[in-house]
């Protein structure tokens, strides 16, 4: 039946080669059929288990040659790889470029694999659910590209965990400032067919990621915490061990970033375009702020403004006005905003230095770079 | 298959699974696939190969729009990713960072380039694609050439474009070091969306010969290229000296491909598209010959932590781009600014009705008629978004009828009979068929087949488990009795 459908829209293909006849290739998007999808059902897949499914597609009764060119999954939910099955056995791969000697001669299958492994994903389950993909098909005859043909492909499955981890099954720590450490808890207990599940021991691969197994009513509690280590994203494994028959262990992601105690964010830079003649209003600065934040709980989270100087050394006091606003619902944040009120001839680059305890610091400076526009 | 080093070590499962596990989107996740060589390329790679982050055609996508589980990509897991690998030599974009010249668009580059080259880890190099140029110039050199003569430019790379403008921003190829080997980047746009009498575009052949010149022949040459793979496969093996490796930025190819093609012994590689998957490149050259091996990064989140994951520096700057958008009415600014397209005006589902009684029931009992409130209810939900969706004009695009066309949509408050995905967005403004008691038919907007209509908004990423004949079935309806169709 696959034969027969590909059949008629390679029928199809090849006619629209044919009409083009000698004279200029057609272009833009040729008139594409909706093409029934392939169709596979992988069920309910356990968690750490893998599936696997064979497309064949018997290209031998088709007239033109057909050069498969890749295989998509939208969700990518799986691997998908496509090969060209020889009838005495020999396979070759499929590499993308629509040229005469890829496309499937009369004795080939066209393959397309898919694997669905669960072993990398979270521990949760997930319902049947529907994934599409395509297949692209290119007539030989086809030079530019115009005439390819997207044939669907919809693949359904869903995974079923022995465990329930509520409510995450990862920690995003978020940030980490070198004062301080993070903490997150979930919970971890067996699914309604393992109840009774047990725990343990637990192994990470960083060792600045920690987790205590704390016994609850029906499984068990995970505090995970995190040392911030040095400055940058961190990522970690946590394992945590059952007493499952089959060795099946919960694995969950850990992501952290260790981030300086004191920190200006997004960017610690304020660069804005102005006209040096004069001074800009409120509303032309509305956009030239960073947040600034001091993560240090034992501090009080207010800043100053220590100096403004150009990296010439010259004080630009005079030429900047420097608001810092508390932001409601952050408790440490402040709302750093610069605007310009005069002074400069030239594009300066410079910094703001904010303090925290007048000339003794710490101190957080804000890089400042003004570029001269014409009103 | 390449036995990589790093990879076939008792890492690799760990890896594997590290990795896995980050992607863990809530539908599906891939497993790994091992990184591999050109077909004609077998032994290991020497372990001193060049690393690359390949990326291309990012077309706006800044994260993840939400409205389906599991998607993938975004600059918050990019740069965390690109944080926890910490050895990654070269950071490639390929260039087309947004998708148009609108206000919005004006502002994801400004945020998109402070995020790739402001922040932590700095890109090394952004190409110039064929949709960069349709920025309106004043406001794309601001943002990526007004640092140009300073320590912290953006490297935007374009080797065929000769501007006359002095404010043009862009180099003819990007050098950088790594442990002792030179690699040179080049960029290829080969043509020109519109029309520029500023610029004139360089025979490709003479381009790249013009960027590689002064190179010392052991100089690495990678070629970025932004043209449809048969383009590319043509070019590529006329080209001298012969790149190491060519990377398309073909908007088919949605995602980058593990292994790379051999085009007359070029490894040519595809970016993919928006973000969401990004190619982890080997590079080296043994016995005059480059070797490639790559590795899928897809960047996906978890299934139980909502926008968790990711960079939290990033998280904020895409925040603030968030309300941004808002605080400038970019949305009101947008709005009604395109002619419809068959010249007619919009006038509301509710006026379909009269006539289209059983279709309009259709229609009410589906999802279309709540596109609106569906976005309503997820800006309503702290654990979704967390900033205004109901102001950001990519997520209202898909809610509404007539979005940028005159007479579309304005404002839930000035067009409520627009504010859904209702008959129009389908078939068209109906002024003039109802003005003439429905003898001017409507068919399917511009014509198009309805499956492309649909996943003008139902794509591969918004909606992954769409299929048209499946889901035709949920909202089918047709004529009252009586009335006739276009065939």
């Amino acid at each position: 039946m696959r034969a027969v459908i590909l059949a008629a829209v390679c029928a199809g293909l090849v006619a629209a080669c044919s009409d083009s006849g000698p004279g200029p290739v057609p272009q833009g998007p040729a008139k594409r059929p909706t093409l029934p999808a392939l169709e596979h059902d992988f069920g309910i897949i356990p968690h750490g288990e893998k599936r696997e499914h064979e497309f064949e597609l018997d290209l031998r009764k088709l007239g033109e040659p057909i050069v498969p060119l890749r295989v998509h999954f939208d969700c990518s939910c799986g691997l998908a790889e496509m090969k060209l099955r020889h009838r005495d056995g020999r396979e070759r791969k499929v590499d993308g470029n629509p040229s005469a000697d890829q496309a499937a001669s009369p004795d080939e299958t066209l393959i397309v694999r898919l694997v669905i492994d669960t072993n990398g994903k979270e521990a949760v389950d997930l319902p049947n659910t529907p994934s599409h993909g395509f297949i692209v098909l290119q007539p030989t005859c086809d030079l530019t590209g115009n005439l390819r043909v997207n044939w669907p492909i919809k693949v359904t499955f869903g995974i079923d965990a022995p465990v329930v981890l509520r409510p995450f099954a990862a920690f995003d720590f978020v940030k980490v400032p070198l004062s301080g450490t993070g903490e997150l808890i979930t919970e971890l207990r067996g699914d309604e067919a393992h109840p009774g599940l047990k725990f343990g021991p637990v192994t990470t691969d960083d060792p600045r990621v920690s987790v205590a197994i704390e016994p609850a009513d029906d499984g068990v509690v995970l505090r995970a915490r995190c040392q911030p280590g040095d400055l940058g994203n961190h990522r970690a494994i946590v394992s945590i061990a059952t007493n499952l028959a089959t060795g099946y262990s919960v694995h969950i992601l850990a992501t952290w970033k260790t981030v300086p105690d004191l920190e200006a964010t997004p960017v610690s830079k304020i660069s804005f375009l102005a006209d040096l003649k004069r001074a800009q209003n409120a509303a032309e600065a509305a956009g030239q702020f960073v947040l600034v934040t001091d993560h240090d709980q034992r501090r009080t989270p207010e800043f100053a403004v220590h100096q403004i100087v150009a990296v010439d050394g010259r004080d630009l006091t005079k030429s900047f006005e420097v608001e810092i606003t508390p932001i409601p619902g952050q408790e440490r944040q402040h709302r750093l905003l610069v605007r310009y009120v005069g002074g400069l001839t030239e594009a300066v680059r410079g910094t703001v230095v904010l303090t925290k305890d007048g000339a003794r610091g710490p101190f957080l400076p804000v890089d400042l770079v003004v570029f001269p526009k014409n009103s | 298959m390449n036995a990589l080093p790093l990879l076939a070590t008792a890492g690799l499962l760990l890896s594997t699974l590290v990795a896995t596990l980050a992607q863990c989107g809530g539908q599906a996740v891939a497993a790994i696939p091992p990184a591999q060589d050109p077909p004609a390329a077998a032994a290991p790679l020497p372990a001193d190969s060049v690393r690359l982050l390949v990326s291309g055609s990012m077309h706006g996508r800044l994260e993840p729009c939400g409205c389906a589980s599991g998607q993938l990509g975004g600059l918050a897991r990019r740069m965390q990713h690109i944080g926890e690998q910490r050895n990654y030599d070269i950071l490639l974009e390929g260039g087309d960072l947004v998708d148009g010249a609108t206000e919005l668009d004006v502002m994801k580059l400004y945020t998109a380039t402070s995020i790739l080259f402001q922040m932590e880890h700095p890109y090394d190099v952004l190409g110039v694609g064929q949709k960069d140029l349709l920025m309106p110039r004043a406001e794309w050199s601001e943002f990526v050439g007004a640092l140009r003569t300073s320590s912290d430019s953006v490297p935007l790379v374009a080797s065929d474009l000769v501007s006359t403008a002095p404010d043009w921003p862009a180099r003819p190829f990007v050098e950088k070091e790594v442990r002792g080997k030179k690699v040179r980047i080049a960029s290829l746009t080969l043509s020109l969306a519109a029309p520029d009498e500023t610029l004139r575009l360089l025979p490709p052949a003479e381009a790249w010969a013009t960027a590689l010149k002064d190179a010392d022949a052991s100089t690495l040459r990678v070629l970025m290229l932004h043209c449809s793979d048969v383009t590319a496969r043509a070019l590529v093996g006329k080209l001298k000296p012969a790149p190491d490796l060519a990377v398309c930025m073909d908007p088919g190819y949605i995602e980058p491909s593990p292994n790379a093609s051999l085009v007359e012994g070029v490894p040519l590689l595809f970016s993919g598209t928006r973000g969401r998957v990004l190619c982890d490149v080997r590079l080296s050259r043994q016995d005059g010959h480059p070797r490639v091996a790559c590795e899928l990064v897809p960047l996906a989140g978890s299934k139980t932590l909502p926008g968790g994951g990711g960079d939290p520096n990033v998280k904020e700057a895409l925040l603030l781009h968030r309300r941004d958008v808002k605080e400038k009415e970019v949305l009101a600014h947008m709005m009604r600014q395109l002619p419809t397209q068959n010249g007619a005006i919009y006038v509301g589902s509710t006026n379909c009705k009269g006539c289209h009684a059983s279709a309009a029931a259709a229609w009410e009992k589906s999802r279309h008629h709540e596109a609106w409130n569906t976005l309503v209810k997820a800006e309503a939900d702290p654990k979704r978004y967390g900033w205004p969706v109901t102001a950001y004009p990519d997520c209202v695009s898909c809610h509404v009828v007539g979005f940028r066309e005159q007479s579309g949509f304005a404002s839930f408050a000035e067009t409520p009979d627009l504010a859904a995905v209702g008959c129009e967005r389908c078939h068209g403004p109906a002024s003039e068929h109802v003005a003439s008691q429905g003898k001017k038919q409507l068919g399917i907007l511009g014509g198009v087949q309805a499956s492309v209509l649909c996943t003008q908004c139902h794509d591969f990423e918004q909606s992954p488990d769409f299929l048209y004949l499946d889901k035709w079935k949920i909202i089918t309806h047709g004529c009252e009795p009586g009335q006739k169709t276009k065939k």
